[in-house]
């Protein structure tokens, strides 16, 4: 006889983190350049969500974050563009993140999440441009409160491998950034 | 011989296909028409949408000149011929071809070459594994790879930034207009023959390969 295991889903806001050219630049800069690379988006990630999210795993250049309000998934990752630009650009490093984001109900595994929503958050990171934060329309039905100078502009159907339906995506920027 | 519908007035064509080329071509006519001809075309309740779906079929379809078009594929070339609207197309293993847009580009794929000849406004293209071509661009342009070159023909009238991990980037700006530039590759060689100046801002990173700057 085998004992059921009772499923914890929860509802929130998963954001994928991909560092672009991370296998280039290891070629490039060798294994220790490669890993300051790391460290560097991974102490930025923390010290910008500081208690209002929290990292579920490390995806070898990428990392995988856990909201439990869209609102701090969206302000935290345009911050995070931000400084990933500013330090890009003032060590001359290709710290070049792309970021997507989705709003759902996963279920725990230990500390780890898994689920549909993780798979289509996932692909939406695969979509996104260094630079850019991507999020899905599930995401911006949950924003609840306004967010300064923050704009969603839409960019077209998008069909995802696996996914069955269409995901409407939108690109998340600065208002002066347009 | 493929379906004709006639379209509200200042209507966006959607079209979602899962496998599948996707062929669009502006010309001088005033309704849509789609082949094969059992496709649909369905209206949005407002009116500014007409979408059409296809799981596995190829789909040519014939749009009215300057029409706006929005693509989502997953395999299968996406290809645009003429003159559009605004066109946003993304594709996650397909190749994505568009002729001419008076309004923005906004195009995108996983893997997949992109491939602009004209557009009026902004034009943004970003792919995975791919190289970029965009023949002319009039306003903003931002264009990034991860694996492939990227060539581009600026009015120079707005800003341009590109970004290739492992490629070369080759800037043509229009005569007598004159950038100032940040141009920053690890492992190749950045070249500007054209004088600069402040008329707009040229940002081109690559990690590996060369940078040139001319005049068109």
């Amino acid at each position: 006889m085998t004992s059921a295991t009772a499923v914890q889903t929860i509802e929130g806001t998963i954001a994928f983190t991909d560092l672009s050219g991370f296998t280039e630049f290891t070629a490039l800069q060798g294994d220790d350049a490669a890993l300051e690379l790391l460290d560097l988006q991974e102490s930025l990630v923390q010290e910008q969500m500081g208690d209002r999210g929290r990292i579920v795993k490390s995806l070898g250049d990428g990392l995988m974050l856990w909201f439990d309000d869209p609102c701090d998934a969206i302000e935290v990752s345009l911050a995070l563009q931000e400084r990933f630009e500013a330090r890009s650009l003032e060590d001359d490093l290709p710290l070049w993140v792309r970021i997507g984001i989705h709003y759902g109900r996963p279920v725990r595994r230990g500390d780890d999440l898994v689920g549909h929503d993780v798979n289509v958050a996932a692909r939406i990171v695969d979509l996104a441009a260094p630079g850019e934060v991507l999020v899905s329309e599930a995401c911006t039905t949950h924003v609840t409160r306004p967010l300064d100078s923050v704009v969603f502009e839409e960019i077209g159907p998008t069909i995802m491998k696996g996914i069955p339906e269409p995901v409407p995506l939108y690109r998340v920027m600065r208002a002066w950034d347009d | 011989m493929g379906t004709r519908y006639p379209i509200p007035e200042g209507s966006r064509l959607r079209v979602l296909s899962v496998s599948g080329s996707v062929e669009i071509t502006a010309e001088d006519i005033k309704e849509v028409e789609i082949d094969p001809s059992d496709r649909r075309l369905d209206v949005s309740e407002d009116e500014r949408v007409v979408e059409t779906r296809t799981k596995s079929t190829n789909l040519h379809i014939r749009v009215p000149q300057g029409m706006n078009v929005s693509v989502g594929a997953v395999s299968g070339s996406v290809k645009l011929h003429g003159r559009f609207g605004s066109i946003k197309v993304s594709t996650v293993s397909g190749h994505i071809e568009v002729g001419e847009a008076n309004g923005d580009v906004d195009i995108r794929s996983v893997s997949g070459h992109l491939q602009v000849k004209r557009c009026e406004g902004r034009c943004r293209c970003n792919t995975k594994s791919g190289r970029i071509e965009i023949g002319w661009v009039g306003r903003e342009a931002r264009a990034q790879t991860m694996s492939g070159d990227i060539e581009i023909g600026t009015a120079g009238r707005e800003d341009v930034e590109l970004r290739t991990i492992s490629g070369k980037i080759r800037i043509e700006v229009d005569p007598g207009r004159h950038p100032r530039v940040r141009l920053k590759t690890l492992g190749g060689r950045a070249r500007m023959e054209i004088p600069q100046g402040s008329d707009f801002e040229i940002s081109a990173r690559t990690l590996s390969g060369s940078i040139q700057v001319e005049e068109a």
